[in-house]
């Protein structure tokens, strides 16, 4: 299994630097043919977006993503922005003789600094701050060769966890309202709770995944996500 | 267009990546996790039996002994004796039983280990019989993880003995398993046989599976 989500990871950096590279293809071309300096404008205003990377869990078994959000773009080149998203995580090893679900939403708020290489593309770096509130469920077996097997399961509800994510992406245009970027984070996990029992008398089982983080154990993971916006 | 293209491929590899895991078949993993004991069968009163023998072989040399210790006497006393066969016979008769002697402690020696053939392991209310082939020197039993008690039926010999285990269960995880552990573990009734005692490991929480009981018949 983890080799395989490296690969996927792998897949989507690729083309996030699939877009910066042709964001540099394109500086070349217009070095080529302009004569003049190139005046860089930031076109201020609001845009919405769609993380699409999320979207592609959604044929899968083992988690269901979806994640959009706002942002605002000033001519300083600071730009504002909100996400908010949910998550239905059910990864096949957080339990190995048994099921989990870890099911929630999840919201950011953060801000970016644009560094324009044109008018068409862009990088930029920021700053968020992610919250996410979720519950979580799982089952389990114990086999035996003489007895009844042993089966039960447990329910952890209102669980919240909060995070901080340095980001570094790029975007570039298709037209005059879509734009297509991407961006690399990490994330610092900030606090979380600890499962208390509610419906068993098991000793708690420690949280595995948060939705819009990632897996619990990890005080920092690393993410990327790829979105389509559109600008108003 | 060119950009739009190479974006889409990389979507399309991704979604192929994406499907190639959700196929994968991920069967929960759900047996040998199951809290257990250990226990070794001693045939005490095989063992008692072979004393007896090598206590009679023991008199039987003493008695060889001063026998030669007689003949030696009479010989001194008068040097035209001649005793040679009778000693050759008794030393004869003692390297026979000192022999006898040798087998009888080397299996008293296997007994002490443990190695028993045990028929069969049976659990009250449970759902199966483990049934065995070949001699072991260590048995593990599996406890009833639904209760705090497993009672055992152990055919030896096509004789039935009976083992009741106590415990407290407590189920936590461990390494990505839930799991139920077996603590305060005791085995106070033990029907037909003779005697058991329990070597422990764990002298604070008296785990079941690091519990290593001896039972004597």
């Amino acid at each position: 299994m983890k080799p395989l989500l490296q690969h996927i990871f792998s897949i989507l950096l690729l083309s996030l630097l699939c877009q910066v590279s042709f964001a540099q293809a394109d500086v070349d071309e217009d070095a080529g043919t302009a004569t003049d300096t190139l005046v860089i404008e930031i076109d201020a205003g609001p845009s919405i977006f769609i993380d699409y990377g999320k979207l592609l869990t959604i044929p899968t078994d083992f988690e269901t993503k979806f994640e959009a959000g706002l942002s605002f773009r000033f001519k300083n080149r600071l730009s504002p922005n909100i996400q908010v998203g949910m998550g239905k995580l059910e990864p096949g090893g957080a339990i190995n003789n048994g099921t989990y679900l870890s099911e929630g939403w999840y919201g950011r708020i953060g801000i970016n600094y644009l560094m324009p290489i044109d008018n068409k593309s862009m990088l930029y770096a920021g700053a968020k701050y992610g919250m996410s509130m979720f519950d979580e469920s799982g089952t389990y077996e114990i086999g035996s060769d003489l007895w009844d097997n042993y089966k039960d399961g447990f329910s952890y509800e209102g669980l919240q966890a909060d995070w901080f994510e340095v980001i570094l992406g790029s975007e570039t245009k298709l037209d005059n309202h879509w734009s297509i970027g991407g961006y690399i984070s990490l994330r610092i996990l900030n606090k979380r709770d600890k499962p208390s029992p509610v419906n068993t008398t098991l000793t708690p089982i420690d949280t595995y995944a948060i939705p819009g983080y990632g897996r619990a154990f990890d005080n920092t993971t690393p993410a990327v996500n790829v979105y389509i916006r559109f600008s108003l | 267009m060119k950009k739009i293209t190479d974006i889409l491929l990389a979507l399309t590899l991704a979604t192929l990546a994406l499907t190639a895991i959700s196929c994968e078949e991920n069967e929960p993993e759900i047996t040998g996790i199951e809290p257990f004991f250990r226990i070794k069968f001693i045939n005490q009163d095989s063992i008692s039996t072979l004393n007896d023998s090598i206590a009679i072989i023991n008199a039987e040399l003493e008695a060889i002994a001063d026998s030669l210790v007689v003949i030696d006497t009479l010989e001194n006393r008068d040097e035209d004796a001649d005793f040679s066969e009778n000693k050759e016979a008794l030393n004869a008769y003692k390297k026979l039983l000192n022999e006898d002697k040798t087998e009888l402690n080397a299996i008293i020696t296997l007994i002490n280990s443990g190695k028993v053939q045990v028929t069969s392991v049976r659990a009250q209310n449970g759902i199966a019989t483990l049934v065995y082939e070949d001699s072991l020197s260590l048995y593990r039993l599996p406890l009833n993880t639904n209760a705090d008690f497993s009672r055992f039926i152990v055919t030896i010999d096509d004789q039935e003995y009976s083992l009741d285990a106590y415990y407290t269960r407590e189920i936590r995880e461990e390494e990505r398993y839930v799991v139920i552990k077996a603590y305060d573990f005791n085995i106070p009734d033990y029907t037909q046989f003779d005697s058991l005692k329990i070597s422990q490991r764990d002298s604070t929480n008296f785990s079941s599976n690091e519990a290593t009981a001896t039972a004597y018949f």
